[in-house]
């Protein structure tokens, strides 16, 4: 078996990601290594399309979505205070998979970069469809770069040693106003859909909130007040 | 060395509301990102159940008299919490849990223009250093 120089490129930066995160990361590598054989372009000669660090197979997608949603260090169950504000966001999106744009579904991998902006309806089920998705992605890095990749600018890259040992990486991507109206396609009832109400001008932060062991505690979305 | 500080800003409104004004929990070495608790004016959208709202702990870089991560500000000023011979990564991680619990209860504290808190003081003293006297209009969006 071989790799494609294109192939061994683009499985570089995962191999960079924490120690933590290396035995899940090797089994996404595999997945993708997987799927890129069974694609009907490998071993053919013909040009491959680089293998995405964001699409992943579905059945570690189905796995990570066993995970319980948790928000603000509990698991949201019935009895919990906060349950009221998330019993309707976890009803329409029970799976990663429903957090993904119609056209993204169905398929035996999933483009965790089809992320539905503009489908998934207010913040609180913003924050169930954040956590499932990069709950899936699992390893911080990835996190980060997924963020990157709609051009948020992610604070938390530069956390101090000592404080990401104790409490764990905390990440937030933002958006300001501008950024989200004119680069993001989120004007009018996208940024609505987002914020439940945009009769102010916020800058919208998109936290990412990981234990000290790696695994993700929450994901939130606010904002600052302009 | 991370230290606890009290940080209060004044942010510029973009839809002629006057400017906001932020009061913040900031942990962290200055330099690096750092950690804030904040808690927001609920705003008059009757969306909202509450007079505040409680915002999840965020990372933030950034800051200076200009900035606010990428929001431009009008002014920044901090200064440090006496903790005594406390940790104060013990100290954070307590406010963290405090700051959680109203996150995930969002408890509905009425809150109104006129009342002047504790918070509001602190945030006039704080920016006082930096801004001088606030005028009247803008004080009164002091949270």
């Amino acid at each position: 078996m071989f790799f494609t120089q294109q192939q061994v490129d683009n499985l570089i930066p995962l191999i960079k990601v924490g120690i933590h995160s290396l035995v899940p990361t090797f089994y996404r590598i595999f997945s993708v290594a997987v799927l890129s054989m069974g694609s009907p372009a490998f071993g053919e000669g013909e040009a491959i399309e680089p293998a995405s660090p964001f699409v992943l197979a579905r059945d570690l997608v189905d796995q990570s979505d066993a995970n319980p949603f948790r928000f603000a260090g509990e698991v949201v169950t019935p009895s919990a205070r906060s349950w009221p504000r998330y019993e309707d966001a976890l009803e329409r999106h029970p799976t990663t998979e429903s957090c993904l744009t119609e056209d993204a579904r169905g398929g035996p991998s999933l483009d965790l970069l089809a992320y539905d902006w503009m489908g998934i309806d207010g913040r609180y089920a913003h924050d169930v469809c954040l956590f499932r998705v990069w709950t899936a992605l699992e390893s911080p890095e990835l996190v980060v770069a997924w963020m990157e990749e709609f051009n948020m600018s992610v604070a938390g890259t530069n956390r101090q040693a000592d404080m990401v040992e104790r409490f764990g990486h905390l990440f937030t991507g933002s958006w300001t106003w501008e950024e989200t109206t004119e680069n993001s396609s989120l004007g009018g009832w996208g940024l609505q859909r987002l914020l439940d109400e945009a009769f102010f001008e916020p800058t919208i932060n998109f936290t990412a909130s990981f234990f000290p062991d790696g695994g993700l505690d929450y994901a939130a979305v606010s904002f600052i007040r302009e | 060395m991370s230290q606890l500080v009290l940080a209060g800003s004044q942010i510029y409104s973009t839809v002629g509301t006057g400017n906001w004004w932020h009061l913040q929990l900031v942990f962290g070495a200055t330099g690096p990102d750092r950690d804030e608790i904040e808690v927001q004016f609920g705003g008059f959208s009757s969306s909202e159940t509450s007079g505040f709202n409680f915002m999840p702990i965020r990372s933030i870089t950034n800051i200076d008299s200009d900035h606010y991560g990428n929001v431009a500000i009008d002014a920044w000023d901090e200064v440090g919490i006496d903790i005594g011979t406390r940790d104060p990564g013990d100290v954070w991680e307590l406010l963290v849990n405090i700051a959680n619990q109203f996150v995930r209860d969002q408890p509905n504290f009425f809150y109104g223009l006129g009342q002047n808190s504790n918070s509001y003081a602190s945030c006039r003293i704080a920016l006082n250093s930096e801004m001088g006297n606030p005028t009247k209009s803008t004080a009164m969006l002091c949270p």
